[in-house]
């Protein structure tokens, strides 16, 4: 496995490349994860019995497009302030960044947009239109994007696309068509064991890993990301679901929170639409 | 700009103007708790002036014991290093569903940090706080407070509304016909764009069991002035908007 690695911990950061141009920057604890993340995830295995109690490791994913011009998903978190600008460096190799997009403005997802900004003053923000009061988040001087608009990068041609599951109202997606990429943010988060940190999920079936565990993990933690789900209907939702993954040819799966699907991605998108109803189905109580 | 809600409840915090004069409240709620004040969220950076000559107006010598976190999207946070730097010795109580070391700014230290369980009370500077978890709600860490003593329910991003620039120092029991269904619809409408997702009547069932279980009398929302008048009279046009846009 082909992975530099930066810092430890909370702030340790791995690059992977997925294509020759699209590199996976991820954030994961490894080991010691279960004592940072252990009550967070405890939540999880609460919730779903039949998951693997020692998959403690959430994973924070930031991509990077190395095309004509370069494009940033995301910035990771405060906590990977030096580890993420390394890595940057690194793969940008003295090249500019011309694009930085936040998928939406929670501290995992945009928390180094100044840091990052400083180092690079001539990339051009982007962001959602349509809302206001844009200040209030930091994005005040930031490009919109209206879902639809295109990013030509060179090779790579970046559609904002409209999002199945949201939380905060800024949330956007992403579909990049000449390598079938899609950033769906936080849908189809799952967990993994300290020791099995950067890997593709093809490597993950490797360790163990299956798509019916990606099945129950998602099906769990979707309650937690996307609360509003015991509100919705299970039938509408994988109707949604469905007719989504009809309308893009998904290449590569590279959520914000999963490891990047590189194979078998019917399989993987089979499982995730199933976990969708499983959650909304579950039964499970708020605390009032 | 600094208000007295009811007992020692105090609202501070300024708004921003957005398209067609809408207003949006970014609020901070102090509980003075005699001695041992007590901060609900922290406000935004964009008022980090104000907030902070409203704070030490408020608080005088005291220094605050706890800043409680509705939730970490930069609006509730924004204001966090400020109120830090002047009161080091500040605690932050947050939800237990959120990941300190990547959800807060990273110079906040782990003995800075505790964590309040949904269903659980916590005794603050003597105050009883008790926690649940946030209903209606954009980011998955987010929690709902609520003080026994005033009888008030803090809840973060829910039950904001949007406003014209004539309302914004106004509670609702200073305004004619109190907090309009539209104000809040337009609000709930940006921040819950799930909203056309769900079952209304299955958010609204939720939100009936919190007030079901306790006595309200003043709701403390993040973006929006607190609701001391008519709580009742909120809730049902807040149910009426989530109807509509759901």
């Amino acid at each position: 496995m082909d992975v530099k690695i930066y810092g430890e911990g909370t702030s340790r950061v791995g690059v992977r490349q997925i294509t020759p141009k699209i590199f996976w920057i991820c954030h994961c604890i490894g080991e010691g994860a279960g004592d940072v993340n252990g009550g967070f995830v405890s939540d999880f295995a609460r919730a779903n019995p039949i998951l693997d109690p020692e998959a403690t490791d959430i994973k924070y994913n930031s991509f990077l497009f190395l095309d004509e011009k370069t494009f940033l998903v995301d910035t990771l978190s405060p906590g990977q302030h030096d580890t993420m600008l390394a890595a940057l460096r690194d793969i940008l190799d003295g090249r500019n960044l011309d694009y930085m997009w936040i998928s939406h403005t929670e501290l995992p997802h945009a928390g180094n947009t100044a840091a990052i900004r400083r180092v690079h003053p001539e990339l051009e923000l982007l962001t959602v239109g349509g809302h206001d009061h844009y200040e209030v988040h930091g994005l005040e001087d930031a490009k919109l994007l209206d879902f639809g608009a295109r990013v030509n990068l060179g090779e790579h041609e970046i559609e904002i696309i409209k999002p199945l599951f949201v939380d905060h109202a800024l949330t956007q997606w992403l579909y990049e068509h000449n390598s079938g990429f899609l950033c769906p943010v936080d849908w189809a988060l799952n967990v993994q064991r300290p020791d099995q940190s950067f890997r593709f999920m093809d490597e993950m079936e490797e360790v163990g890993y299956s798509a019916e565990r990606f099945m129950h993990e998602v099906s769990t933690t979707s309650r937690f990301v996307f609360p509003w789900l015991r509100w919705a209907d299970a039938d509408e939702t994988v109707k949604m679901v469905e007719e989504f993954l009809a309308t893009y040819d998904i290449r590569i799966f590279a959520p914000s929170h999963t490891n990047v699907i590189r194979k078998d991605i019917p399989k993987y998108m089979a499982a995730l639409t199933k976990a969708m109803h499983m959650a909304i189905t579950s039964k499970y109580e708020l605390v009032y | 700009m600094l208000r007295h809600v009811v007992d020692d409840l105090y609202q501070i915090g300024e708004s921003v103007c957005g398209q067609d004069g809408w207003h949006e409240a970014i609020r901070v709620f102090v509980l003075l708790n005699d001695g041992c004040p007590l901060i609900f969220d922290a406000g935004s950076h964009l008022h980090r002036g104000q907030i902070m000559d409203e704070l030490k107006e408020l608080l005088g010598e005291t220094a605050p014991g706890f800043v409680f976190l509705t939730h970490t999207e930069l609006p509730h946070t924004g204001n966090l290093s400020a109120i830090l730097k002047e009161w080091p010795e500040t605690k932050l109580v947050v939800s237990s569903a959120i990941l300190p070391y990547c959800e807060l700014p990273w110079w906040v230290t782990e003995d800075q940090v505790l964590f309040g369980y949904a269903g659980t009370d916590g005794t603050y500077g003597g105050r009883s706080i008790s926690f649940l978890d946030g209903i209606l709600k954009d980011q998955p860490g987010t929690h709902w407070m609520f003080d026994h003593q005033t009888g008030t329910l803090f809840t973060a991003d829910a039950f904001g509304y949007l406003f014209h620039a004539s309302a914004d120092a106004k509670f609702d029991d200073e305004l004619e016909e109190g907090i309009p269904q539209d104000w809040l619809q337009r609000y709930h409408e940006q921040a819950f764009r799930f909203l056309p997702q769900v079952s209304g009547e299955k958010v609204n069932a939720d939100i009936s069991k919190v007030f079901g279980k306790r006595s309200v009398n003043v709701v403390a929302p993040t973006h929006g002035n607190a609701i001391r008048g008519n709580t009742d009279q909120c809730v049902a046009r807040l149910n009426q908007a989530i109807l509509e846009l759901c």
